[in-house]
């Protein structure tokens, strides 16, 4: 019985769905009680996933391995979402009596993604990416104002089934070629057969699902109806947990063809350049913030994709330390998002004006959060996309760097027009200052501390992500 | 290579960084107590570099006040800081520059404390890269001193400034866009995961092939910091649109670190990518002198004018570069720092007489000297040494670049030699247009510049003579530098 | 070492001849700006300190054989050393007491003219810089030195000259000034630069010494000298760069007489006896020097003869006079060309003072107007103007007969005759000039009416001007003692310049017995005419030049040199390159770059519309991507 210990993070995350569950049941609760519930239960999860961090095994005859690096990307998962609940003090994106609801579907799609980041057989990967995307369909769905979200609900959910119908079909194919659904016995035979047509086309079709959660080129078209479309704190979900968890799966399935054939780097490579390039055009005309950071998600999976097909240790590591960073950084520009836009509108670039007065705090979050997606130094930001350039470098991708730096210098142009809105431009007529809680300026100020932090001093993080990454190998 | 028995240059460093985190702590409307911490803390970073400065010992020569230690082991990232020859003039005339532009801004009155920050924050960028030995911190430290440009100049800008700002910012991390890769492909190419620069600069660490290439990159990245013709148009602009302490760092420093970049890793990591590229090198930086002063006669903007003729000044630099000869990296390092406290010189009086006339047309100047003649002598002076005059800083600078091109590119040589005439033209003429003339009734009421706001100009003017009459001060300090390094060349 | 040289009284009173008028700068400059007197007093007790170190070396070394030189460096950057020294031989300490007279006389006489200006301390203070950098000209030991003061003394004759920058005259002269002299020193760089690359250093007495032509092709000597006389021609505004001088007038008139009569513009002559050996080395060069020299001196004469402003004739008169020393050194008479250097001098500032006086009386630079005023009122410069002028048209025994009567026998020496004959017809044209000028004023022709006002003319300032007329009037008959003895001077000189008595140019004279009266009998014709065309009681007052209309606009319009240079600036520089080149950085540069910026938007705001697509074509795009992909492999 001990090595059910291992799972005590998920079994937690499940007490707490089943929690909120009993809460929808009834409607005695209060919106603010279900916050304060739902902020400790969050915040205890985070402890459990920090305690179980050092765990190792395998449960359900070796269909899920707990190790470092699905640890890891657990303690983030589970961060994820405390954050996120820490931002739905006022959540007018959702109608009251939903809320309940609302944060049952997180805990599930969270613990979803727990599974889904150290599942190691097909099967349970299927399971547990269905569970996450069917709950994150479902949130979707919840924004108040019902057009805007089903609309966008419903894009996700077709784009989505049909993406994990090829991925289905990709893993049937894969079965059906090597006889194996374990990933450990693929990671065997997979580099042998590698060029096998069959083999390559399912390899393909699986990792579609995959790419339509981190939200590749050509699955991104969900990207920015959803962003758009779904309340603030879903938006924010979606953004910094999901792909973080997307960014973990590909990383083991792509492990899996060892070394890796020129066949499926080509394919990576273009993909990563053409994501980023779409991703960091399009933004350049976006109005809407939420919709520009969309299309700046688009370009980052770009960017990351460049650390996973170098396939090689530094490469992995580089995403793992990506993969936090952009937690971190896209995390705090919708934090800023949903405090200005506190009634859960949707925000536009110029409502930002003068924010440099309404809240300097969180303008300075802002800025510091922008400039390190866009990889400025000293910022974390930069020190991701150093480790994931050193890594192709080191495979020679000399141009792919030189490709991504320049779609750098492209996605740096929107960024400014967001800083410049934030502290140049005066609002039409004065608006009062924004009221920002404490607790808020606290957690701003944690987080302009960390992305400064994490730039200078990186080391620490490096480390863990390399011992991380090497269990992939 | 010797270390420090005290952390000199980390505190030139902490003293800014200190101010930065100080002035965010101190509430919006106290503006003087800000504007007198910016004070002393920039004075603090100019005493420390003048004390290097004097203190480097000559005759052992080499990198000294050298600190280091390990700062991400598992990518081979040092925080190694250390001065020599190149890198000294350059921290003191960060040093004077960034104290005097301070002064210069005694009269802000709009969002004092976020300018001041800014600026610190800009500043530890500039210092930071003088004296780092590691190519990671370098180019941290370059797009630190970059980024707060465009705030800069889009908030307290004047003409088109969010144009320009927006210019001025992507063109210049469009250059950074090359540097990084160039600096990613050395540090994987010599197999030593290090970045530590001196470790690298180790003679056979680099293929030629790889040399020419990286040498290609980083020239052009840098370059374009440095002005280098056809990459300067976002100089002219940024120079007017920035407001004048930010202008006077600008064309004082921040072309320098430019210049500097292509000097520290280009050629010093390449050195036979620049014997390879040095004909392309001359051929722009000529083309740049020329051309410059061409452009720069047909402004109308004063502070156009001042662009242009910095580019064709950082030209000079570039012609400098391009002679591998020690006699060309010593004129190209004291062009840097001349032409740096002259532009200062420049932009600050131009500021002043902006700030009371509220005008930058040369046109509608003019009979300025009768009415502040101080304000108008101080342009005079800066405009004399732009134009080469004898015992005024960068004569000699400009004279040694004469020298050494001429031996060895004739012909660049004569056209840059030939280019004197019509800078002394074009900067006559405006000096002219503005200063002289019959007392201009329009601005009759103005006031001449007072003690207090004259001090920052009075260094700059002393400087200039100084370093005018006793030029082997500054002379003796490069060649510490230059000549070991020619000589090793393969 | 130093403190060998600080015992050694030759060295410190070279340093202190030099560097005092730049102490007197500094300080004034620093903070006596406001106390005018003071800084007056200042510049005068430096310029006396000079004087006299520049009298005791030349009494110390009246018989110097071999030169002196004192060398340390001043700038040490790999190979290039620009050395700091002084060189002393008879040449440099003959410059130097002339400077330092001329330097001496000029300030106490500008005590009494610039008096009570609003920049009097501004005016000491250039003055002191100007001194500073003469002086340390002339005792340069390298060429690259030589060029250092040499830029100096052409930025104190900007500032001087454009002294009064209200007049917007003034500015545009100082500049013109600045920029012509530029055009040269370029040339004059370039041309130390090629030396420089053959021989190693610039060191003077290296370039003088024979050894030369061993290290340099005889065509590189012949360029580098044609080059390095490219600075003389700027500076001694020479053909076809001598339009900035008489505009240079514009400035104060003991400017004038100081810088551009007697002390900065003979430098250009001056380096030319520099160098003398190392130019006598390509007799190429020396012809040409010789030709640009006869060109300068008559064309300056023609337009000397019509011009109504008083200083611009002495202006011209200066130009042609240089050209004449120029004539005298390229025909290869040292001795010839430095007394006339040393002569003129003195004539010359003499000249300038005493207009000056007329100018500072009478507030007109019109010969004309000064006559009808009452010129000849006042004796003193009135006496000393002519005693000048005669001295200038080479008239015995003033100085200018003996060293023009030198020149011209080195002249007749040469076997092409044109080049006498050129010098004779000068010798007309000047003796012309200088006696119209004078005639115009002495006998002015006066309406009736205008009589009375001539009575009351130069009494109405009464007693403050009186002393300020006292003051300046003792520099002028100093100089005018100067003038009448210093042609008695001239074996003496020889003998000190040379170190051989005077022999072989006194046979030579002799040899050419005729060309003293051919000479005299010109000049005399000269005089004659002018007094004839303006002197006797009915003279038209209208010279034979000016009968001819486009002989006289031709003059009036000096020889159109100068429209010439306006329409190449304004059509070549300005309207041409410079506007190009604008063009290029707004259009061409730029509009790129914005366009690329325009095109990165563009194709964003079109990727963009193309996301608003509805969902089935992106569920297409899907699928085919995919199936691309996966066909991608079998190719």
């Amino acid at each position: 019985m001990m090595s059910w210990i291992i799972f005590s993070p998920e079994f937690y995350f499940l007490m707490v769905g089943t929690v909120f569950l009993g809460l929808s049941m009834t409607r005695r609760v209060r919106p603010e009680q279900v916050y304060f519930i739902a902020l400790i239960l969050a915040s205890v999860g985070v402890g459990v996933c920090l305690a179980c961090v050092r765990l190792v095994g395998d449960l359900f005859l070796g269909t899920y391995r707990v190790d470092l690096f699905s640890q890891v990307f657990k303690v983030m998962l589970s961060m994820g979402l405390f954050l996120v609940v820490c931002l739905c003090t006022e959540l007018d994106g959702i109608e009251e009596r939903l809320h309940p609801e609302f944060y049952f579907l997180l805990t599930i799609c969270t613990l979803s993604m727990m599974m889904l980041v150290s599942s190691v057989h097909l099967l349970t990967i299927f399971v547990a990416l269905e569970l996450s995307s069917y709950s994150l369909y479902t949130l979707v769905f919840l924004r108040k104002g019902r057009d805007r979200g089903i609309d966008a609900g419903i894009k996700y959910f077709l784009i989505g089934a049909s993406a994990s119908a090829m991925m289905l079909f990709g893993f049937a194919l894969l079965y059906g070629s090597i006889q194996a659904a374990y990933l450990v016995e693929i990671l065997k035979i997979l580099p042998g057969v590698i060029n096998r047509p069959v083999v390559i086309i399912a390899l393909i079709l699986l990792l579609s699902g995959f790419f339509f959660k981190l939200a590749v080129f050509p699955f991104h078209f969900w990207v920015p109806d959803v962003y758009e479309g779904a309340a603030n704190q879903v938006t924010t979900y979606i953004a910094t947990a999901s792909k973080v968890a997307a960014i973990a799966i590909l990383m083991r399935i792509i492990a899996l063809s060892g070394p890796g054939s020129t066949y499926l780097v080509h394919i990576l490579v273009t993909l990563s350049i053409v994501s980023m390039t779409i991703g960091n055009l399009a933004a350049v005309v976006q109005k809407d913030l939420k919709r520009l950071l969309a299309y700046s998600s688009i370009a980052h999976a770009g960017y990351v994709l460049i650390g996973i097909l170098s396939m090689n240790p530094a490469g992995y590591s580089g995403a793992i330390f990506y993969a936090l960073s952009l937690l971190m950084m896209k995390f705090t520009c919708f934090l800023v998002v949903i405090k200005v836009a506190d009634d859960g509108r949707n925000l536009d670039v110029e409502h930002l004006a003068g924010l440099h007065r309404r809240s300097p705090i969180l303008a300075m979050a802002l800025m510091l959060s922008l400039f390190g997606l866009a990889g400025i130094p000293p910022t974390i930001g930069f020190t991701g996309k150093l480790l994931i350039f050193t890594a192709a470098m080191q495979k020679g991708y000399f141009t792919l760097v030189l490709i991504a730096m320049i779609n750098v210098v492209i996605s740096l142009y929107y960024y400014l027009l967001v800083v410049k809105a934030a502290y140049l431009l005066e609002p039409g007529k004065e608006l009062p200052d924004l009221k920002v809680s404490p607790s808020i300026k606290v957690l701003a100020g944690l987080l302009i501390f960390g992305m400064v932090v994490g730039g200078i001093f990186p080391n620490y993080i490096i480390e863990l992500s390399k011992a991380a990454a090497i269990v992939l190998l | 290579m010797a270390y420090a028995d005290f952390p000199y240059l980390s505190s030139i460093l902490l003293s800014c960084v200190g101010g930065l985190l100080i002035i965010l702590f101190i509430p919006k409307d106290k503006k003087d107590t800000i504007k007198w911490v910016s004070a002393v803390c920039s004075g603090i970073t100019l005493l420390i570099s003048v004390y290097l400065f004097f203190a480097y010992d000559k005759s052992q020569g080499g990198l000294q006040f050298v600190e280091k230690f390990q700062w991400i082991p598992s990518l081979g990232i040092t925080y190694f800081n250390g001065a020599d020859g190149f890198g000294l003039p350059m921290l003191l005339l960060t040093g004077i520059v960034f104290f005097t532009a301070v002064l210069t801004m005694w009269e802000l009155q709009t969002r004092v404390k976020e300018f001041f920050a800014l600026l610190f924050l800009l500043v530890s960028g500039v210092f930071g890269l003088f004296m780092s030995m590691d190519l990671f911190f370098i180019f941290v430290w370059y797009d630190v001193s970059l980024f707060p440009m465009y705030l800069l100049i889009a908030v307290w800008g004047s003409t088109r400034k969010e144009y320009a700002a927006m210019k001025l910012t992507l063109y210049l991390l469009a250059g950074s866009a090359l540097i990084l890769p160039a600096i990613i492909y050395l540090v994987v190419k010599s197999g030593f995961n290090t970045f530590d620069l001196v470790a690298l600069m180790h003679p056979g660490t680099f293929s030629p092939f790889q040399q020419k290439f990286a040498f290609l990159l980083l020239y052009i990245g840098f370059g374009i910091l440095a002005g280098v013709w056809p990459f300067h148009t976002w100089s002219p602009v940024g120079h007017v649109a920035a407001p004048t302490a930010v202008s006077m760092i600008h064309a004082g420093v921040l072309m320098k670190i430019g210049a500097f970049g292509v000097l520290r890793v280009a050629i010093l990591l390449c050195p036979e990518g620049w014997q390879y590229w040095a004909h392309l090198m001359a051929l722009l930086a000529v083309v740049g002198i020329v051309y410059g002063v061409f452009v720069g006669l047909s402004q109308t903007d004063l502070k156009f004018v001042i662009g242009y003729s910095s580019v064709s000044h950082m030209g000079i630099v570039g012609l400098g570069l391009a002679t591998v000869t020690v006699e060309g990296l010593n004129g190209a390092v004291f062009q840097m720092f001349a032409h740096g406290v002259m532009t200062a010189l420049f932009f600050s009086s131009v500021g002043y007489i902006y700030d009371r006339t509220h005008t930058k047309n040369i046109a509608d100047l003019g009979g300025l000297s009768r009415i502040m003649p101080v304000a108008t002598g101080y342009f005079i002076v800066a405009a004399l040494t732009g134009i080469g005059v004898p015992c005024l800083a960068s004569f000699w600078a400009e004279l040694t670049v004469f020298i050494s091109s001429f031996k060895v590119y004739p012909v660049y040589g004569t056209l840059a030699v030939c280019a004197l005439v019509v800078s002394a033209l074009f900067i006559l003429r405006v000096v002219q247009r503005t200063c002289y003339g019959p007392k201009n009734d329009r601005f009759a009421h103005l006031e001449d510049v007072s003690f207090q706001l004259g001090i920052p100009r009075m260094i700059l003017v002393s400087v200039i003579v100084i370093f005018g009459l006793f030029p082997n001060v500054m002379l003796d300090m490069i060649q510490t530098a230059s000549i070991p390094f020619v000589n090793g060349l393969p | 070492m130093t403190l060998t040289l600080m015992k050694d009284w030759t060295f410190v009173t070279a340093a202190m001849t030099s560097l005092l008028p730049f102490g007197a700068f500094v300080l004034i400059m620093l903070f006596t700006r406001s106390r005018a007197q003071l800084s007056a007093g200042l510049s005068i007790g430096a310029v006396t300190g000079s004087l006299a170190g520049a009298v005791f070396l030349l009494v110390r070394y009246r018989h110097l054989k071999t030169s002196i030189q004192y060398a340390g460096q001043w700038l040490v950057s790999g190979d290039i050393t620009v050395p700091v020294g002084f060189l002393l031989d008879p040449l440099s300490l003959l410059m130097l007491t002339i400077v330092t007279v001329i330097c001496f006389l000029v300030q106490i006489y500008s005590l009494g003219y610039m008096a009570g200006d609003r920049g009097f301390s501004r005016y000491y203070a250039f003055m002191s810089l100007f001194a500073w950098a003469m002086i340390s000209l002339t005792l340069s030991s390298s060429m690259l030195q030589l060029y250092v003061f040499w830029e100096l003394v052409g930025l104190s004759s900007y500032l001087l000259i454009g002294f009064w920058y209200e007049k917007f005259s003034a500015s545009e002269a100082g500049k013109k000034a600045f920029v012509m002299t530029r055009l040269g020193d370029v040339a004059f760089l370039i041309g130390l630069l090629l030396v420089l690359m053959n021989l190693g250093n610039l060191d003077i007495l290296k370039l003088n010494s024979p050894m030369v032509t061993t290290n340099m092709a005889p065509g590189l000597i012949t360029l580098s000298a044609l080059l390095i006389f490219g600075g003389v021609v700027g500076k001694s505004a020479q053909f076809p760069l001598l339009t900035w001088l008489p505009d240079a007038m514009e400035g104060p008139t003991p400017v004038s007489a100081l810088l551009h009569s007697a002390t900065m513009v003979a430098a250009g002559v001056f380096l030319f006896a520099r160098l003398f050996p190392f130019f006598s080395h390509s007799p190429t060069a020396m012809t040409v020097c010789l030709a640009i020299g006869t060109i300068s001196m008559l064309l300056a004469s023609t337009i000397a003869m019509v011009s109504r402003d008083i200083k611009q004739v002495w202006a011209y008169s200066t130009i042609g006079q240089l050209g004449f020393m120029i004539m005298g050194l390229a025909a290869g008479s040292y001795v010839a060309g430095v007394f006339h250097l040393t002569t003129h001098a003195g004539f010359k500032a003499l000249l300038f003072l005493c207009s000056g006086v007329f100018i500072h009386t009478y507030e007109s630079n019109d010969m004309f107007e000064i006559g009808r005023q009452g010129g000849r009122r006042l004796k003193t410069p009135m006496i000393c103007m002519v005693i000048a002028a005669a001295a200038l048209s080479g008239l015995p025994p003033l100085s200018g007969f003996f060293s023009k009567e030198l020149i011209l026998a080195q002249l007749a020496s040469l076997d092409n005759p044109i080049w006498l004959a050129a010098g004779l017809v000068g010798v007309f044209l000047t003796a012309y000039y200088a006696f119209r000028l004078i005639f115009i004023i002495l006998f002015p022709k006066i309406a009736k009416d205008e009589k009375a006002q001539e009575n009351t003319a130069f009494t109405r300032d009464g007693e403050k001007e009186h002393h300020h007329y006292r003051v300046m009037a003792w520099p002028l008959i100093i100089m005018a003692a100067i003038t009448l003895v210093l042609g008695f001077s001239k074996n003496m000189l020889q003998l000190f310049l040379t170190g051989r008595p005077a022999g072989m140019e006194e046979i030579g004279g002799n040899h050419h017995a005729w060309l003293l009266y051919a000479a005299l009998s010109l000049a005399a014709i000269g005089l004659i005419l002018a007094w004839v065309e303006f002197g006797r009681g009915r003279a038209g007052q209208i010279g034979f030049a000016e009968r001819i209309p486009a002989v006289k606009s031709l003059f009036l319009q000096r020889w159109y040199i100068d429209r010439m240079y306006r329409l190449l600036l304004e059509v070549v520089i300005y309207r041409g390159v410079s506007n190009v080149c604008t063009k290029n950085d707004n259009q061409v540069i730029d509009g790129g770059i914005d366009a690329m910026s325009e095109g990165t938007v563009r194709s964003g705001r079109m990727l963009s519309d193309l996301h608003l697509s509805m969902i089935q074509y992106k569920l297409m795009t899907m699928f085919v991507v995919i199936l691309l992909l996966a066909l991608y492999f079998f190719f």
